[in-house]
């Protein structure tokens, strides 16, 4: 039995091409499969704050943020953002600009370590991306990370104490600091085996080779 | 690990894949330029958003 191939993941979730991304990496983990990969693919997730300066409440649409934001008119904007729904739809993805909530990921974040301790880090971080891109949900309230973290299993109590604790104020850090380690600036980025590294949401048999790469390197190792 | 790198020594991993992948770096995430335009710009240039 191969042991498995381990990637991990730095990604935050205010990140549209960490969901593309995530879609087309396990569009990749199947094509390796397809053509005969039979490691298990092992995936950790780990945080990074792509704007740490990002208010929790923002009065206005995404569109006001970045026009705000960048000092760019709202109908270029608005251009860019149907780019990237387009795009998300082509992966299955179906972004939601005008409902989405902008605001600080950290306590999010907070969660996904949670999460992970308790084996259901997977299921969470789908549920939150699906939260901020398609479904408008406020991610930077405890309430909504409470009740989207009850959705997959994660008892409501256990969550808010640990939010009300900062029980993984380390954890969260921790993870931004190896970021920097490794030099890396953004994301999402994906480590395989702690040797391969692939930037960004790239095309799924950019994945699929990368996992058959890092597995035909193991070989070359034993 | 928690020290700090310098950004001008080599990755420590064999990079794979094309390099200027979409991602979001900053508080910015790229736009394909081949795909988007500001309305009334020809030039192409790449843009930013979220």
């Amino acid at each position: 039995m191969t042991a498995p191939l381990k990637v991990d993941i730095w990604s935050d979730i205010a990140c549209p091409w960490c969901y593309i991304g995530k879609r087309r990496f396990e569009d990749g983990v199947e094509r390796y499969r397809a053509n005969g990969g039979d490691a298990a693919v092992e995936v950790e997730y780990h945080s990074f704050e792509l704007a740490p300066d990002t208010p929790v409440d923002f009065d206005g649409s995404e569109v006001d943020f970045l026009a705000e934001h960048k000092g760019m008119p709202a109908a270029a904007v608005k251009g860019m953002l149907q780019q990237v729904t387009d795009i998300a739809a082509s992966v299955g993805l179906h972004y939601d600009f005008d409902a989405l909530r902008h605001t600080k990921t950290y306590r999010a974040h907070q969660v996904l370590h949670l999460a992970k301790a308790h084996g259901r880090q997977a299921e969470l971080k789908e549920r939150f991306l699906k939260a901020y891109f398609e479904e408008g949900r406020h991610l930077g309230r405890d309430s909504e990370l409470i009740a989207l973290a009850a959705e997959v299993g994660l008892d409501p109590e256990l969550v808010r104490a640990a939010l009300a604790e900062d029980a993984h104020r380390d954890d969260v850090a921790a993870d931004i600091a190896q970021a920097r380690a490794y030099g890396i600036s953004g994301v999402p980025f994906f480590v395989i085996d702690e040797k391969f590294g692939v930037s960004g949401a790239q095309e799924p048999q950019v994945f699929a080779a990368a996992l058959e790469q890092a597995a035909a390197a193991r070989g070359d190792a034993s | 690990m928690t020290a700090e790198r310098d950004e001008t020594a080599p990755s420590p991993f064999t990079l794979l894949g094309d390099p200027d992948a979409v991602a979001c770096d900053g508080d910015s995430c790229e736009i394909p330029a081949a795909t988007v335009r500001a309305p009334g710009d020809e030039t192409g240039e790449p843009v930013t958003s979220t």
